[in-house]
Protein backbone atom coordinates (compact mmCIF):
# COMPACT_ATOMS: atom_id res chain seq x y z
CA UNK A 1 0.00 0.00 0.00
CA UNK A 2 1.67 2.91 -1.14
CA UNK A 3 1.34 6.55 1.32
CA UNK A 4 1.66 9.73 0.24
CA UNK A 5 1.81 13.16 1.09
CA UNK A 6 -0.93 15.90 0.01
CA UNK A 7 0.22 20.08 0.38
CA UNK A 8 -2.61 21.74 -0.01
CA UNK A 9 -1.46 25.61 -0.76
CA UNK A 10 -4.60 26.27 -1.05
CA UNK A 11 -4.75 26.26 2.96
CA UNK A 12 -1.15 26.97 3.42
CA UNK A 13 -0.52 30.37 5.31
CA UNK A 14 3.22 30.08 5.08
CA UNK A 15 4.13 29.33 8.50
CA UNK A 16 6.91 27.15 8.02
CA UNK A 17 6.35 25.23 10.88
CA UNK A 18 7.27 22.22 8.71
CA UNK A 19 10.43 23.45 7.55
CA UNK A 20 11.58 23.85 11.67
CA UNK A 21 9.82 20.31 12.10
CA UNK A 22 11.87 18.95 9.49
CA UNK A 23 15.19 20.14 10.82
CA UNK A 24 14.35 19.33 14.15
CA UNK A 25 13.41 15.72 13.53
CA UNK A 26 16.10 14.96 10.90
CA UNK A 27 19.26 16.93 12.61
CA UNK A 28 19.92 18.45 9.43
CA UNK A 29 21.25 21.46 11.39
CA UNK A 30 20.86 25.54 10.20
CA UNK A 31 22.63 26.67 7.42
CA UNK A 32 21.72 30.49 7.85
CA UNK A 33 21.71 31.73 3.89
CA UNK A 34 23.70 34.98 3.29
CA UNK A 35 21.30 36.54 1.53
CA UNK A 36 17.66 36.56 2.32
CA UNK A 37 15.20 36.01 -0.81
CA UNK A 38 12.84 38.49 -1.50
CA UNK A 39 9.74 38.08 0.11
CA UNK A 40 8.58 35.72 2.67
CA UNK A 41 11.22 32.90 2.04
CA UNK A 42 13.91 32.16 4.60
CA UNK A 43 16.22 30.43 1.78
CA UNK A 44 15.92 31.03 -2.16
CA UNK A 45 15.89 27.19 -2.78
CA UNK A 46 16.40 23.59 -1.12
CA UNK A 47 20.36 23.06 0.09
CA UNK A 48 21.80 20.29 1.84
CA UNK A 49 20.45 21.18 5.20
CA UNK A 50 17.16 21.98 3.81
CA UNK A 51 15.02 19.53 2.40
CA UNK A 52 12.15 21.31 2.18
CA UNK A 53 11.37 24.94 1.71
CA UNK A 54 7.95 27.15 1.97
CA UNK A 55 8.37 28.75 -1.35
CA UNK A 56 6.67 32.30 -1.45
CA UNK A 57 4.52 33.29 -4.92
CA UNK A 58 3.17 36.84 -5.20
CA UNK A 59 0.80 36.46 -8.13
CA UNK A 60 0.31 39.67 -9.64
CA UNK A 61 0.84 43.40 -9.37
CA UNK A 62 0.51 45.97 -6.99
CA UNK A 63 -2.80 47.06 -6.38
CA UNK A 64 -3.15 50.36 -8.09
CA UNK A 65 -2.46 48.43 -11.39
CA UNK A 66 -6.47 47.33 -11.08
CA UNK A 67 -8.57 49.39 -12.72
CA UNK A 68 -11.98 49.97 -11.64
CA UNK A 69 -13.96 51.60 -14.92
CA UNK A 70 -17.65 52.91 -14.21
CA UNK A 71 -20.24 52.17 -16.72
CA UNK A 72 -21.55 54.86 -18.41
CA UNK A 73 -24.81 54.14 -16.40
CA UNK A 74 -22.50 54.81 -13.19
CA UNK A 75 -23.41 58.44 -12.48
CA UNK A 76 -26.82 58.28 -13.68
CA UNK A 77 -27.65 55.41 -11.57
CA UNK A 78 -25.66 56.94 -8.85
CA UNK A 79 -28.34 59.73 -8.59
CA UNK A 80 -31.35 57.75 -8.67
CA UNK A 81 -29.61 55.41 -6.54
CA UNK A 82 -27.58 56.70 -4.09
CA UNK A 83 -26.90 60.44 -4.53
CA UNK A 84 -23.75 60.65 -3.89
CA UNK A 85 -20.68 60.44 -6.49
CA UNK A 86 -18.43 60.31 -3.75
CA UNK A 87 -17.75 57.40 -1.06
CA UNK A 88 -15.23 54.86 -0.08
CA UNK A 89 -16.51 51.43 -0.25
CA UNK A 90 -14.84 48.12 0.09
CA UNK A 91 -15.16 45.58 -2.57
CA UNK A 92 -14.77 41.86 -2.08
CA UNK A 93 -12.82 41.35 -5.35
CA UNK A 94 -14.63 40.08 -7.43
CA UNK A 95 -13.55 38.28 -6.25
CA UNK A 96 -12.20 36.80 -4.26
CA UNK A 97 -13.73 33.30 -3.74
CA UNK A 98 -11.43 33.10 -1.24
CA UNK A 99 -12.21 35.74 1.36
CA UNK A 100 -9.03 38.10 2.17
CA UNK A 101 -9.17 39.74 -1.01
CA UNK A 102 -10.51 42.98 0.16
CA UNK A 103 -9.84 45.98 -2.07
CA UNK A 104 -10.02 49.26 -1.48
CA UNK A 105 -10.87 52.20 -3.77
CA UNK A 106 -11.31 55.63 -2.93
CA UNK A 107 -12.92 57.60 -5.03
CA UNK A 108 -13.67 60.38 -2.24
CA UNK A 109 -11.61 61.67 0.73
CA UNK A 110 -12.33 60.06 3.62
CA UNK A 111 -13.18 63.43 5.56
CA UNK A 112 -15.74 64.89 3.26
CA UNK A 113 -16.85 61.32 3.25
CA UNK A 114 -17.59 61.65 6.98
CA UNK A 115 -18.58 65.33 7.08
CA UNK A 116 -21.76 63.94 5.10
CA UNK A 117 -21.97 61.01 7.25
CA UNK A 118 -22.72 58.59 4.27
CA UNK A 119 -23.18 55.47 5.86
CA UNK A 120 -23.91 52.91 3.15
CA UNK A 121 -23.87 49.14 4.61
CA UNK A 122 -20.76 47.65 2.88
CA UNK A 123 -23.41 45.41 0.84
CA UNK A 124 -25.32 48.42 -0.44
CA UNK A 125 -21.58 49.72 -1.46
CA UNK A 126 -20.80 46.57 -3.11
CA UNK A 127 -23.85 45.35 -4.94
CA UNK A 128 -23.85 48.92 -6.46
CA UNK A 129 -20.09 48.76 -7.65
CA UNK A 130 -21.03 45.12 -8.64
CA UNK A 131 -23.49 46.64 -11.15
CA UNK A 132 -21.89 49.94 -12.23
CA UNK A 133 -18.24 49.25 -12.94
CA UNK A 134 -16.32 46.25 -14.44
CA UNK A 135 -12.84 45.84 -13.45
CA UNK A 136 -10.35 45.28 -16.16
CA UNK A 137 -7.24 43.40 -15.06
CA UNK A 138 -8.81 41.41 -12.02
CA UNK A 139 -6.07 38.72 -12.82
CA UNK A 140 -3.58 41.48 -11.51
CA UNK A 141 -4.88 41.07 -7.59
CA UNK A 142 -2.13 40.16 -5.59
CA UNK A 143 -2.28 36.62 -4.05
CA UNK A 144 0.33 35.42 -1.73
CA UNK A 145 0.90 31.53 -2.28
CA UNK A 146 3.10 29.60 -0.46
CA UNK A 147 4.40 26.23 -1.48
CA UNK A 148 6.23 23.68 0.13
CA UNK A 149 8.67 22.41 -1.77
CA UNK A 150 10.91 19.48 -1.65
CA UNK A 151 11.12 15.55 -3.04
CA UNK A 152 8.00 14.42 -4.56
CA UNK A 153 9.03 11.06 -4.26
CA UNK A 154 8.58 10.40 -8.25
CA UNK A 155 7.62 6.68 -9.46
CA UNK A 156 9.60 7.00 -12.73
CA UNK A 157 12.56 8.94 -10.70
CA UNK A 158 15.11 10.61 -12.75
CA UNK A 159 17.61 10.72 -10.19
CA UNK A 160 17.43 7.06 -9.89
CA UNK A 161 18.16 6.36 -13.26
CA UNK A 162 20.84 8.88 -13.09
CA UNK A 163 22.84 6.94 -10.24
CA UNK A 164 25.97 5.27 -10.92
CA UNK A 165 26.07 3.28 -7.94
CA UNK A 166 22.13 2.93 -6.85
CA UNK A 167 22.51 5.16 -3.87
CA UNK A 168 19.21 6.27 -4.82
CA UNK A 169 16.27 3.38 -4.26
CA UNK A 170 12.44 3.23 -4.00
CA UNK A 171 10.74 1.71 -1.70
CA UNK A 172 7.81 0.62 -3.69
CA UNK A 173 6.04 -1.10 -0.89
CA UNK A 174 5.63 2.49 0.87
CA UNK A 175 6.35 4.70 -1.93
CA UNK A 176 9.31 6.77 -1.62
CA UNK A 177 12.64 7.05 -2.76
CA UNK A 178 15.27 6.86 -0.53
CA UNK A 179 19.06 7.46 -0.38
CA UNK A 180 21.68 5.95 1.34
CA UNK A 181 24.20 8.55 2.18
CA UNK A 182 27.05 6.46 2.50
CA UNK A 183 26.88 4.67 -0.71
CA UNK A 184 26.89 8.23 -2.10
CA UNK A 185 29.63 9.24 -4.32
CA UNK A 186 28.49 12.78 -4.38
CA UNK A 187 28.59 13.07 -8.28
CA UNK A 188 25.42 15.20 -8.61
CA UNK A 189 24.22 13.27 -11.71
CA UNK A 190 20.94 13.29 -9.72
CA UNK A 191 21.55 17.05 -9.23
CA UNK A 192 21.66 17.49 -13.00
CA UNK A 193 18.54 14.54 -13.48
CA UNK A 194 15.95 15.17 -11.26
CA UNK A 195 13.45 17.77 -13.06
CA UNK A 196 12.20 19.60 -9.64
CA UNK A 197 15.72 20.67 -8.70
CA UNK A 198 15.82 18.41 -5.49
CA UNK A 199 19.01 16.61 -4.38
CA UNK A 200 21.68 19.26 -3.19
CA UNK A 201 25.29 18.76 -2.89
CA UNK A 202 27.00 20.30 0.47
CA UNK A 203 29.78 21.28 -1.84
CA UNK A 204 30.60 21.81 -5.40
CA UNK A 205 31.28 19.77 -8.15
CA UNK A 206 35.14 20.73 -8.65
CA UNK A 207 36.82 18.54 -6.10
CA UNK A 208 35.20 15.56 -5.17
CA UNK A 209 34.14 16.16 -1.76
CA UNK A 210 30.83 16.03 -0.46
CA UNK A 211 27.39 14.13 -0.88
CA UNK A 212 23.80 14.91 -2.11
CA UNK A 213 20.60 14.98 0.17
CA UNK A 214 17.31 15.54 0.07
CA UNK A 215 13.63 14.44 2.08
CA UNK A 216 13.48 11.34 2.71
CA UNK A 217 9.62 11.17 3.60
CA UNK A 218 10.35 11.02 7.05
CA UNK A 219 10.68 6.76 6.01
CA UNK A 220 11.94 6.16 10.21
CA UNK A 221 8.53 7.66 11.16
CA UNK A 222 6.12 6.01 8.26
CA UNK A 223 7.44 2.76 8.92
CA UNK A 224 6.54 3.41 13.11
CA UNK A 225 3.08 4.35 11.51
CA UNK A 226 4.16 8.01 12.35
CA UNK A 227 3.12 11.27 10.28
CA UNK A 228 5.85 12.66 8.27
CA UNK A 229 7.40 15.07 10.69
CA UNK A 230 6.31 18.84 8.34
CA UNK A 231 2.85 16.57 7.98
CA UNK A 232 2.55 16.46 11.70
CA UNK A 233 3.54 20.04 12.24
CA UNK A 234 0.99 21.75 10.15
CA UNK A 235 -1.14 23.83 12.09
CA UNK A 236 -3.98 24.49 8.79
CA UNK A 237 -3.58 21.07 8.09
CA UNK A 238 -2.43 22.37 4.60
CA UNK A 239 0.18 19.03 4.74
CA UNK A 240 -1.90 15.44 4.87
CA UNK A 241 -0.11 12.10 4.52
CA UNK A 242 -2.04 8.77 4.57
CA UNK A 243 -2.82 6.26 2.01
CA UNK A 244 -2.51 7.64 -1.78
CA UNK A 245 -5.87 6.31 -2.74
CA UNK A 246 -6.88 8.20 -0.03
CA UNK A 247 -4.94 11.11 -0.67
CA UNK A 248 -5.64 11.52 -4.20
CA UNK A 249 -9.37 11.20 -3.47
CA UNK A 250 -9.16 14.23 -0.50
CA UNK A 251 -7.25 16.52 -3.36
CA UNK A 252 -9.58 16.11 -6.09
CA UNK A 253 -12.36 16.86 -3.88
CA UNK A 254 -10.65 20.03 -2.94
CA UNK A 255 -9.74 20.65 -6.78
CA UNK A 256 -13.75 20.18 -7.12
CA UNK A 257 -14.57 22.51 -4.16
CA UNK A 258 -12.01 24.99 -5.79
CA UNK A 259 -13.38 25.04 -9.32
CA UNK A 260 -16.50 25.52 -8.00
CA UNK A 261 -15.25 28.61 -6.39
CA UNK A 262 -14.00 30.34 -9.58
CA UNK A 263 -10.45 28.50 -9.54
CA UNK A 264 -11.05 26.96 -12.70
CA UNK A 265 -7.28 26.13 -13.21
CA UNK A 266 -7.16 24.14 -9.95
CA UNK A 267 -5.42 21.39 -10.51
CA UNK A 268 -4.04 17.97 -8.35
CA UNK A 269 -0.53 18.19 -9.33
CA UNK A 270 1.38 14.74 -8.81
CA UNK A 271 -1.35 12.38 -9.69
CA UNK A 272 -0.15 10.85 -13.01
CA UNK A 273 2.65 13.25 -13.22
CA UNK A 274 5.82 10.92 -14.05
CA UNK A 275 4.15 7.65 -13.29
CA UNK A 276 2.18 9.33 -9.98
CA UNK A 277 4.46 11.35 -7.54
CA UNK A 278 3.81 10.25 -3.42
CA UNK A 279 3.80 13.91 -3.15
CA UNK A 280 0.86 15.27 -4.25
CA UNK A 281 0.10 19.07 -4.28
CA UNK A 282 -3.57 21.56 -4.42
CA UNK A 283 -2.73 23.91 -6.97
CA UNK A 284 -5.51 27.37 -7.28
CA UNK A 285 -4.17 27.47 -10.30
CA UNK A 286 -1.28 26.65 -13.33
CA UNK A 287 1.78 24.82 -12.18
CA UNK A 288 3.57 27.46 -13.68
CA UNK A 289 2.58 29.93 -11.55
CA UNK A 290 4.20 27.80 -8.29
CA UNK A 291 7.61 26.77 -10.47
CA UNK A 292 6.50 23.58 -11.22
CA UNK A 293 7.40 22.22 -14.59
CA UNK A 294 4.36 21.79 -16.20
CA UNK A 295 4.71 18.24 -17.98
CA UNK A 296 7.98 16.70 -15.59
CA UNK A 297 9.90 14.18 -17.68
CA UNK A 298 12.59 11.39 -16.91
CA UNK A 299 15.26 13.72 -19.30
CA UNK A 300 16.22 11.91 -22.49
CA UNK A 301 19.64 12.21 -22.18
CA UNK A 302 19.67 9.51 -19.38
CA UNK A 303 18.78 6.91 -22.52
CA UNK A 304 21.34 7.98 -24.66
CA UNK A 305 23.87 7.80 -22.05
CA UNK A 306 23.10 4.99 -19.60
CA UNK A 307 21.57 2.63 -22.02
CA UNK A 308 23.35 3.32 -25.25
CA UNK A 309 27.24 5.07 -24.44
CA UNK A 310 27.57 3.04 -21.36
CA UNK A 311 26.90 -0.51 -22.66
CA UNK A 312 28.13 -0.11 -26.18
CA UNK A 313 31.78 1.01 -23.94
CA UNK A 314 31.74 -2.24 -22.14
CA UNK A 315 31.22 -4.07 -25.04
CA UNK A 316 33.78 -2.01 -26.65
CA UNK A 317 36.28 -2.52 -24.21
CA UNK A 318 35.23 -6.50 -23.28
CA UNK A 319 35.31 -6.93 -27.06
CA UNK A 320 38.83 -5.31 -27.09
CA UNK A 321 39.95 -7.54 -23.99
CA UNK A 322 38.66 -10.52 -26.26
CA UNK A 323 40.66 -9.41 -29.36
CA UNK A 324 43.83 -9.35 -27.56
CA UNK A 325 43.47 -12.90 -25.82
CA UNK A 326 42.89 -14.25 -29.16
CA UNK A 327 45.99 -12.26 -30.13
CA UNK A 328 48.35 -14.10 -27.53
CA UNK A 329 46.87 -17.40 -28.20
CA UNK A 330 47.18 -17.41 -31.71
CA UNK A 331 50.71 -16.17 -31.43
CA UNK A 332 51.94 -19.03 -29.29
CA UNK A 333 50.12 -21.38 -32.29
CA UNK A 334 52.12 -19.58 -34.66
CA UNK A 335 55.27 -19.98 -32.59
CA UNK A 336 54.72 -23.60 -31.84
CA UNK A 337 54.03 -23.65 -35.74
CA UNK A 338 57.34 -21.73 -36.75
CA UNK A 339 59.13 -24.43 -33.91
CA UNK A 340 57.67 -27.51 -36.06
CA UNK A 341 58.72 -26.47 -39.31
CA UNK A 342 62.23 -26.18 -38.13
CA UNK B 1 87.97 -10.96 -22.12
CA UNK B 2 87.19 -7.63 -21.18
CA UNK B 3 84.52 -6.27 -23.46
CA UNK B 4 86.65 -2.28 -23.53
CA UNK B 5 89.66 -4.12 -25.10
CA UNK B 6 90.04 -3.68 -28.88
CA UNK B 7 90.92 -7.03 -30.13
CA UNK B 8 90.53 -6.89 -33.87
CA UNK B 9 89.27 -10.65 -34.26
CA UNK B 10 86.19 -9.28 -32.27
CA UNK B 11 83.52 -7.24 -33.56
CA UNK B 12 82.25 -5.49 -29.83
CA UNK B 13 79.11 -3.81 -29.95
CA UNK B 14 77.05 -2.58 -27.10
CA UNK B 15 74.07 -5.03 -26.93
CA UNK B 16 71.43 -2.73 -26.04
CA UNK B 17 70.96 1.08 -27.68
CA UNK B 18 69.40 4.42 -26.04
CA UNK B 19 66.13 4.80 -27.27
CA UNK B 20 63.66 7.01 -24.69
CA UNK B 21 65.55 9.46 -22.79
CA UNK B 22 65.15 9.74 -18.68
CA UNK B 23 62.44 13.21 -18.76
CA UNK B 24 61.11 11.40 -21.87
CA UNK B 25 60.46 8.18 -19.54
CA UNK B 26 59.55 9.88 -16.81
CA UNK B 27 56.87 11.32 -18.59
CA UNK B 28 56.08 8.31 -19.44
CA UNK B 29 55.55 6.71 -16.44
CA UNK B 30 53.40 9.98 -14.96
CA UNK B 31 50.74 10.08 -17.65
CA UNK B 32 50.31 6.08 -17.36
CA UNK B 33 50.15 6.11 -13.70
CA UNK B 34 47.32 8.76 -13.88
CA UNK B 35 45.80 7.52 -16.78
CA UNK B 36 45.46 4.13 -14.75
CA UNK B 37 44.57 5.83 -12.09
CA UNK B 38 41.58 8.41 -13.69
CA UNK B 39 40.41 5.10 -15.72
CA UNK B 40 40.03 2.67 -13.12
CA UNK B 41 38.00 5.73 -10.72
CA UNK B 42 36.10 6.83 -13.42
CA UNK B 43 35.08 2.99 -14.42
CA UNK B 44 33.21 2.77 -10.99
CA UNK B 45 31.08 5.43 -12.09
CA UNK B 46 30.50 3.79 -15.81
CA UNK B 47 29.66 0.25 -15.03
CA UNK B 48 27.00 -0.77 -12.91
CA UNK B 49 29.14 -3.88 -11.62
CA UNK B 50 31.84 -1.91 -10.19
CA UNK B 51 29.96 0.37 -7.42
CA UNK B 52 30.97 -1.46 -4.49
CA UNK B 53 34.59 -0.09 -5.16
CA UNK B 54 33.48 3.38 -5.12
CA UNK B 55 34.42 3.70 -2.04
CA UNK B 56 32.21 6.88 -1.19
CA UNK B 57 33.69 10.23 -2.48
CA UNK B 58 36.98 8.19 -3.09
CA UNK B 59 36.85 7.25 -6.37
CA UNK B 60 36.31 10.36 -7.34
CA UNK B 61 39.12 12.36 -5.20
CA UNK B 62 41.45 9.87 -6.89
CA UNK B 63 40.05 11.00 -10.50
CA UNK B 64 41.26 13.77 -10.02
CA UNK B 65 44.74 12.81 -8.67
CA UNK B 66 44.94 11.13 -11.83
CA UNK B 67 43.83 13.81 -13.76
CA UNK B 68 46.41 16.09 -12.28
CA UNK B 69 49.17 13.70 -13.45
CA UNK B 70 48.09 12.85 -16.39
CA UNK B 71 47.76 17.35 -17.07
CA UNK B 72 51.60 17.32 -15.12
CA UNK B 73 52.82 14.91 -17.31
CA UNK B 74 53.56 16.58 -20.81
CA UNK B 75 55.92 19.35 -18.62
CA UNK B 76 58.53 16.81 -17.63
CA UNK B 77 59.16 16.87 -21.38
CA UNK B 78 57.89 20.50 -22.75
CA UNK B 79 60.27 21.76 -19.28
CA UNK B 80 63.46 19.52 -19.98
CA UNK B 81 63.81 19.77 -23.81
CA UNK B 82 61.59 21.97 -25.63
CA UNK B 83 63.68 21.76 -29.03
CA UNK B 84 63.56 17.62 -28.86
CA UNK B 85 59.86 18.01 -28.18
CA UNK B 86 59.46 19.86 -31.62
CA UNK B 87 61.70 17.17 -33.20
CA UNK B 88 59.54 14.21 -32.33
CA UNK B 89 56.15 16.05 -32.32
CA UNK B 90 57.43 16.56 -36.24
CA UNK B 91 58.30 12.69 -36.67
CA UNK B 92 55.17 11.48 -34.92
CA UNK B 93 53.02 13.85 -36.91
CA UNK B 94 54.72 12.60 -40.47
CA UNK B 95 53.37 9.58 -42.05
CA UNK B 96 55.87 7.96 -44.83
CA UNK B 97 54.51 5.29 -47.31
CA UNK B 98 56.54 2.90 -45.36
CA UNK B 99 54.07 3.88 -42.52
CA UNK B 100 50.91 4.06 -44.39
CA UNK B 101 52.10 0.14 -45.54
CA UNK B 102 52.15 -0.48 -41.95
CA UNK B 103 48.71 0.75 -40.85
CA UNK B 104 47.21 -1.81 -43.25
CA UNK B 105 49.18 -4.60 -42.08
CA UNK B 106 48.73 -3.67 -38.45
CA UNK B 107 44.98 -4.92 -37.98
CA UNK B 108 46.48 -8.66 -38.97
CA UNK B 109 49.43 -8.02 -37.27
CA UNK B 110 47.12 -7.31 -33.85
CA UNK B 111 45.43 -10.37 -34.22
CA UNK B 112 48.43 -12.63 -33.75
CA UNK B 113 49.27 -13.17 -37.49
CA UNK B 114 52.91 -13.76 -38.77
CA UNK B 115 52.92 -10.43 -41.28
CA UNK B 116 55.83 -8.85 -42.47
CA UNK B 117 55.88 -5.42 -41.46
CA UNK B 118 57.88 -2.49 -43.63
CA UNK B 119 61.28 -1.05 -41.95
CA UNK B 120 60.26 1.88 -39.91
CA UNK B 121 61.77 4.47 -38.17
CA UNK B 122 62.38 5.11 -34.65
CA UNK B 123 58.60 5.28 -33.76
CA UNK B 124 56.19 3.27 -36.49
CA UNK B 125 53.38 4.01 -37.41
CA UNK B 126 51.46 2.32 -34.80
CA UNK B 127 53.35 4.10 -32.08
CA UNK B 128 52.66 6.91 -34.11
CA UNK B 129 48.66 6.60 -33.78
CA UNK B 130 49.05 5.85 -29.90
CA UNK B 131 50.57 8.80 -29.05
CA UNK B 132 48.92 11.16 -31.25
CA UNK B 133 45.29 9.27 -29.82
CA UNK B 134 46.90 10.02 -26.31
CA UNK B 135 48.00 13.57 -27.14
CA UNK B 136 44.32 14.66 -28.33
CA UNK B 137 42.28 12.63 -25.82
CA UNK B 138 44.07 13.92 -22.98
CA UNK B 139 43.86 17.46 -24.38
CA UNK B 140 39.69 16.45 -24.60
CA UNK B 141 39.88 15.03 -21.05
CA UNK B 142 41.10 18.27 -19.61
CA UNK B 143 38.44 19.87 -21.48
CA UNK B 144 35.04 17.93 -21.01
CA UNK B 145 36.26 16.52 -17.75
CA UNK B 146 37.40 20.19 -16.14
CA UNK B 147 33.84 21.64 -17.85
CA UNK B 148 31.78 18.41 -15.83
CA UNK B 149 33.71 20.02 -12.83
CA UNK B 150 32.81 23.43 -13.41
CA UNK B 151 29.43 22.24 -14.95
CA UNK B 152 27.37 23.95 -12.03
CA UNK B 153 28.37 27.42 -13.59
CA UNK B 154 27.74 26.37 -17.28
CA UNK B 155 23.76 26.11 -18.76
CA UNK B 156 21.72 23.22 -17.84
CA UNK B 157 21.93 21.65 -21.18
CA UNK B 158 25.83 21.24 -21.30
CA UNK B 159 26.11 18.26 -18.98
CA UNK B 160 24.45 15.53 -21.20
CA UNK B 161 26.88 16.71 -23.96
CA UNK B 162 29.88 16.87 -21.48
CA UNK B 163 29.35 13.48 -20.17
CA UNK B 164 28.83 11.09 -23.18
CA UNK B 165 31.84 12.83 -24.89
CA UNK B 166 33.80 11.85 -21.32
CA UNK B 167 32.85 8.74 -21.87
CA UNK B 168 33.45 8.37 -25.48
CA UNK B 169 36.90 8.99 -24.94
CA UNK B 170 37.70 6.71 -22.27
CA UNK B 171 36.05 4.19 -23.89
CA UNK B 172 38.71 5.34 -26.91
CA UNK B 173 41.70 5.67 -24.54
CA UNK B 174 41.09 2.48 -22.84
CA UNK B 175 40.74 0.43 -25.56
CA UNK B 176 43.71 1.88 -27.38
CA UNK B 177 45.60 1.75 -23.99
CA UNK B 178 44.95 -2.16 -23.45
CA UNK B 179 46.36 -2.93 -27.23
CA UNK B 180 49.47 -0.30 -26.33
CA UNK B 181 49.71 -2.30 -23.08
CA UNK B 182 49.26 -5.29 -25.10
CA UNK B 183 52.05 -4.91 -27.26
CA UNK B 184 54.38 -4.15 -24.80
CA UNK B 185 54.00 -6.69 -21.87
CA UNK B 186 52.84 -9.26 -23.71
CA UNK B 187 53.09 -9.75 -27.43
CA UNK B 188 55.81 -11.75 -27.77
CA UNK B 189 58.00 -10.18 -30.90
CA UNK B 190 57.05 -6.21 -29.52
CA UNK B 191 57.36 -7.61 -25.71
CA UNK B 192 61.08 -6.49 -25.72
CA UNK B 193 60.12 -2.89 -25.88
CA UNK B 194 58.88 -2.79 -22.70
CA UNK B 195 62.33 -2.03 -21.53
CA UNK B 196 62.32 1.41 -23.36
CA UNK B 197 60.38 2.84 -20.64
CA UNK B 198 62.15 1.79 -18.02
CA UNK B 199 65.85 2.36 -18.13
CA UNK B 200 65.55 3.27 -21.78
CA UNK B 201 66.95 0.67 -23.59
CA UNK B 202 66.32 -1.68 -26.44
CA UNK B 203 68.56 -4.67 -27.55
CA UNK B 204 70.20 -3.86 -30.85
CA UNK B 205 68.84 -6.78 -32.85
CA UNK B 206 65.65 -5.54 -31.75
CA UNK B 207 65.82 -2.03 -32.72
CA UNK B 208 66.89 -3.58 -36.58
CA UNK B 209 64.11 -5.82 -36.38
CA UNK B 210 61.76 -3.30 -35.54
CA UNK B 211 63.10 0.08 -36.42
CA UNK B 212 65.54 -0.51 -39.04
CA UNK B 213 65.35 2.81 -40.48
CA UNK B 214 66.65 4.80 -37.54
CA UNK B 215 68.60 1.76 -36.73
CA UNK B 216 70.07 3.07 -39.69
CA UNK B 217 70.36 6.37 -38.54
CA UNK B 218 71.83 5.61 -35.09
CA UNK B 219 74.54 3.62 -36.73
CA UNK B 220 77.29 5.73 -35.92
CA UNK B 221 76.41 5.62 -32.04
CA UNK B 222 76.57 1.58 -32.76
CA UNK B 223 80.27 1.72 -34.19
C1 LIG C 1 42.15 15.74 -17.16
C2 LIG C 1 41.62 14.63 -16.93
C3 LIG C 1 40.26 14.32 -16.40
C4 LIG C 1 39.35 15.10 -15.72
C5 LIG C 1 39.50 16.56 -15.30
C6 LIG C 1 38.21 14.28 -15.46
C7 LIG C 1 37.07 14.69 -14.78
C8 LIG C 1 35.96 13.93 -14.60
C9 LIG C 1 34.77 14.36 -13.93
C10 LIG C 1 34.58 15.73 -13.33
C11 LIG C 1 33.88 13.35 -13.95
C12 LIG C 1 32.46 13.37 -13.37
C13 LIG C 1 32.37 12.66 -12.09
C14 LIG C 1 33.07 13.38 -10.99
O1 LIG C 1 32.73 14.54 -10.68
O2 LIG C 1 33.99 12.79 -10.44
C15 LIG C 1 34.50 12.26 -14.64
C16 LIG C 1 33.91 11.05 -14.85
C17 LIG C 1 34.51 10.02 -15.55
N1 LIG C 1 35.78 10.02 -16.07
FE1 LIG C 1 37.08 11.54 -16.04
N2 LIG C 1 38.41 13.04 -15.99
C18 LIG C 1 39.66 13.04 -16.55
C19 LIG C 1 40.30 11.98 -17.16
C20 LIG C 1 39.73 10.76 -17.37
C21 LIG C 1 40.38 9.63 -17.96
C22 LIG C 1 41.80 9.60 -18.44
C23 LIG C 1 39.48 8.63 -17.98
C24 LIG C 1 39.56 7.22 -18.48
C25 LIG C 1 40.18 6.75 -19.37
C26 LIG C 1 38.26 9.13 -17.42
C27 LIG C 1 37.12 8.38 -17.30
C28 LIG C 1 35.98 8.81 -16.68
C29 LIG C 1 34.80 8.01 -16.58
C30 LIG C 1 34.60 6.63 -17.14
C31 LIG C 1 33.89 8.77 -15.86
C32 LIG C 1 32.48 8.35 -15.47
C33 LIG C 1 31.54 8.83 -16.48
C34 LIG C 1 30.18 8.23 -16.29
O3 LIG C 1 29.67 8.22 -15.15
O4 LIG C 1 29.61 7.77 -17.27
N3 LIG C 1 38.43 10.42 -17.05
N4 LIG C 1 35.75 12.63 -15.02
S1 LIG D 1 11.77 14.77 -7.06
FE1 LIG D 1 13.82 14.52 -7.90
S2 LIG D 1 14.99 13.68 -6.18
FE2 LIG D 1 12.83 13.37 -5.66
S3 LIG D 1 12.35 11.31 -6.45
FE3 LIG D 1 11.81 12.76 -8.08
S4 LIG D 1 13.65 12.80 -9.36
FE4 LIG D 1 14.27 11.94 -7.41
S1 LIG E 1 25.30 12.25 -6.02
FE1 LIG E 1 25.06 10.33 -4.86
S2 LIG E 1 22.90 9.85 -4.99
FE2 LIG E 1 23.29 11.41 -6.57
S3 LIG E 1 23.71 10.22 -8.43
FE3 LIG E 1 25.68 10.59 -7.48
S4 LIG E 1 26.04 8.77 -6.18
FE4 LIG E 1 23.86 8.79 -6.69
S1 LIG F 1 8.75 14.26 4.99
FE1 LIG F 1 10.26 14.41 6.62
S2 LIG F 1 12.19 14.67 5.55
FE2 LIG F 1 10.58 15.17 4.07
S3 LIG F 1 10.27 17.37 4.25
FE3 LIG F 1 8.81 16.42 5.65
S4 LIG F 1 9.88 16.38 7.62
FE4 LIG F 1 11.43 16.73 6.03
Amino acid sequence: MQYAKLIDISKCVGCRACEVACKEWNETGIDDPKEHPFGYQSHEDLTYRTWNVVKFFELGNKKSDLIVNKTDQFNENLETDHTKDKLLFQYDALLGPEPGNLIETNLGSESELESEEINYSVWQVTKFFNQNTNITNQHEIPKWMFRKHGCMHCTEAACIKACPVDALTRNNELGYVRLNVSTCTGCGYCVDACPFDVPKLDSGAIWGFGKVSKCRLCSDRIQHNKQPACVQSCPPNALEFGLRSEMVKLGQNRIDDLKERGYKDAYLYGENELGGLNVLTVLPSKPKDFDLPENPKVPEYLNTWKKVVQPLGVLAIAGTALMLGFSFVNNLLQGSKKGDSH
Amino acid sequence: MDEDTNNNSLIIVPKRVERIKLHERISHAVNALGFLLAAGTGLVLFYKGLKKLSGGTRSRQLHRVGAALMISAPFFVWGKDWQGWKKTWREITYFSKEDREFLKRAPMYMLGFPVKMPPQGKFNAGQKMNFLMVTFNSAGFVLTGGLLMLRRHLPEKAFPYLIIAHDIQAIVGICGFMAHAYLALLHPDTRPSFRAVIDGTVPVEYALGHHALWSESQKHKLD
